[in-house]
């Protein structure tokens, strides 16, 4: 699912100025990215193998009305680029950014905020299994500065999503056919 | 998978539906500082895009946009006045099901199309019951090139070069504002080059031009001459023209036409080896070039930044990015057209073969590719895999230079 990624699980106002309790902060929890499993991969190229008549592509629209579950399984792990991340890279993903990052800027433009802070960044792994996440996703939750114009943003859903910039090397998969025995 | 997301989906160099697996991820700046950042960000456009895939049922009958990649190409040559009015827009970003579905279509279609063309001849060849080959394979040759140009015709509304375009933009490229297009110009020469042309010229300063100019010119000469021809062709068949030599002699007309006008060459000389697919071949050693020269920038270096710095480079590499697929489809366009010769002449029926087949046959393979380039989507990111250098050990892919070098894979 497209939007899955990325998205806002939860917001919550958080009062955090003591006994005054003056509401200054915001918390919103994010999944960041989502891992895909080689499970999910296999499930891929089998409905793929299954569905294509040998010399043509892969009818697409065929293979949804023949197997609409499993083509759903498979492809739900797709992000908007049409690319994934295995659960590994993920996790490095995730330590390198606390190890050597932990920046957050707004609509990808370098900028750090300083009304935005990393306050928590986990996987939800099996250790973890929080029914709240897709699992093994990667959540990061920020504490913002109530009267920041990010939080105004965040409130007013102009800003409700995260993406990451890293650098990667994007290996091309190609989905195995009759016709196309060696994958990529 | 809904159609929207198999519209998402990216695919290979044949059409095939790929998915790309990122691994080996890091967060470190090609300087070495950390640069990796969690953004904040609107997925609204993202979402809105979606929504409107899925609502594609009221929206067929809305022409699609021209393909991103011939819109971005022409817009980056600074000819984006060639292009429909209104089309850059939806060509940068479709935001109808049928302008973002007409690619996918395209791709199968045209894999179909040409994997059942091999199949006739090949089988016409080897089926002894056929004793005219000859007229066999032009009449199957026929049929494939009118369901191609119905087919390019149904789906999309890509660039479509007339003998007008070819004309207006051979005297643009004569003209000083088009000459200073392709060498290494002063920044001030090219700034003007861009006000004349109306649109963005990104040539890197003290790159060599004779190598990427030439390159891009010929590369573009070549695609309007196979579009120019395929134009002529289908002209042709509208007029009542049957006979394929016939029409494959006002096709070469046709491109013969172009590169005299676009680059004031006499036909004789503009044409030494006879074929377009000959000409491109020429052009393919060319971009081999520009990648040795990609391969060799070192970005950071006192050279490089000498030459542009970063901006510069990002603009080099889309062209790279734009070429290379069409480069490396030649060599095998021209050996399947080798051995379609071979096995003609392996029949026992060279002597008697048609010499206009293999004419056509090149100049078909050369004009449906150019209009097949012209519809394909964002080259630069099919590429996104192919290392052009690397550094501090780690290798950039070629889609993360245009967008901060570093930082470039928003997902959200």
């Amino acid at each position: 699912m497209v939007t899955a990624y990325g998205r806002i699980v939860s917001i919550r106002k958080a009062a955090t100025s003591g006994k005054v309790r003056t509401l200054t902060e915001g918390l919103v929890w994010f999944e960041v990215y989502l891992p895909f499993s080689p499970e999910k991969f296999a499930a891929l190229q089998a409905l793929a193998q299954l569905h294509t008549v040998e010399g043509q592509a892969l009818n697409f629209a065929a293979a949804k009305l023949a197997d609409p579950e499993l083509y759903r399984l498979a492809a739900e792990p797709l992000d908007s680029h049409g690319e994934v991340m295995l659960a590994a890279d993920l996790q490095q993903l995730a330590h390198v950014f606390l190890i050597e990052s932990r920046k957050i800027d707004v609509m990808h433009d370098e900028v750090d905020r300083a009304t935005v802070a990393l306050v928590e960044s986990f996987l939800n792994v099996e250790e973890v299994a929080s029914p709240h996440y897709f699992p093994g996703a990667w959540v990061v939750v920020l504490r913002v500065a109530a009267g920041s114009e990010e939080w105004r943003k965040i409130e007013a859903g102009e800003l409700n999503a995260v993406s990451f910039g890293a650098t990667v090397t994007k290996i091309p998969i190609v989905i195995k056919t009759p016709a196309t025995p060696e994958a990529a | 998978m809904t159609p929207a997301q198999i519209a998402l989906l990216n695919t290979d160099e044949n059409g095939l539906p790929i998915i790309r697996v990122m691994s080996d991820p890091g967060m470190i700046k090609p300087d070495g500082t950390p640069g990796g950042f969690v953004s904040l960000v609107d997925a609204g456009a993202n979402q809105r895009r979606i929504a409107a895939l899925k609502s594609a049922g009221g929206e067929a009958a809305q022409p699609p946009a021209p393909s991103r990649y011939g819109a971005r190409l022409l817009s980056s040559l600074g000819l984006a006045w060639l292009l429909p009015q209104a089309a850059e827009k939806s060509a940068e970003s479709p935001t109808t099901f049928s302008a973002s579905i007409a690619m996918p279509l395209f791709r199968e279609h045209w894999w179909a199309a040409k994997s059942a063309i091999s199949t006739a001849i090949r089988n016409i060849l080897a089926d002894p019951a056929i004793l005219d080959k000859t007229a066999a394979v032009s009449t199957e040759l026929d049929a494939f090139k009118a369901h191609v140009v119905a087919m390019v015709a149904q789906i999309t509304a890509a660039p479509q070069f007339t003998a007008k375009h070819a004309t207006e933009l051979g005297q643009f490229l004569a003209s000083d504002a088009g000459a200073t297009l392709w060498p290494a110009e002063p920044a001030t020469s090219r700034e003007a080059a861009e006000k004349a042309a109306g649109g963005g010229v990104h040539v890197p300063s003290g790159e060599p031009a004779s190598t990427l100019g030439e390159t891009m010119n010929l590369l573009l000469i070549s695609q309007l001459a196979a579009a120019a021809s395929e134009t002529a062709i289908k002209t042709a068949t509208a007029a009542g023209i049957t006979d394929p030599v016939q029409k494959a002699a006002r096709g070469d007309a046709a491109a013969a036409h172009v590169f005299k006008s676009v680059a004031g060459m006499a036909p004789d000389a503009a044409l030494p080896t006879g074929t377009l697919a000959e000409q491109i071949a020429r052009i393919s050693a060319g971009g081999s070039q520009l990648q040795q020269f990609a391969a060799l920038t070192n970005p950071g270096d006192a050279a490089f930044n000498a030459m542009g710095g970063m901006a510069g480079f990002q603009q080099l590499a889309v062209k790279l990015n734009a070429l290379v697929p069409t480069l490396e489809k030649i060599p095998a366009m021209v050996e399947t057209v080798e051995k379609l010769s071979a096995t003609v002449n392996g029949a026992g029926e060279g002597d008697k073969a048609e010499p206009g087949i293999m004419q056509i046959v090149t100049d078909l393979a050369a004009g449906l590719d150019a209009v097949a380039k012209h519809l394909k989507p964002d080259a630069s990111e099919e590429l996104a895999n192919k290392s052009l250098t690397e550094v501090n050990g780690r290798k950039i892919t070629a889609a993360k230079i245009p967008n901060a070098f570093n930082l470039a894979s928003p997902t959200g």
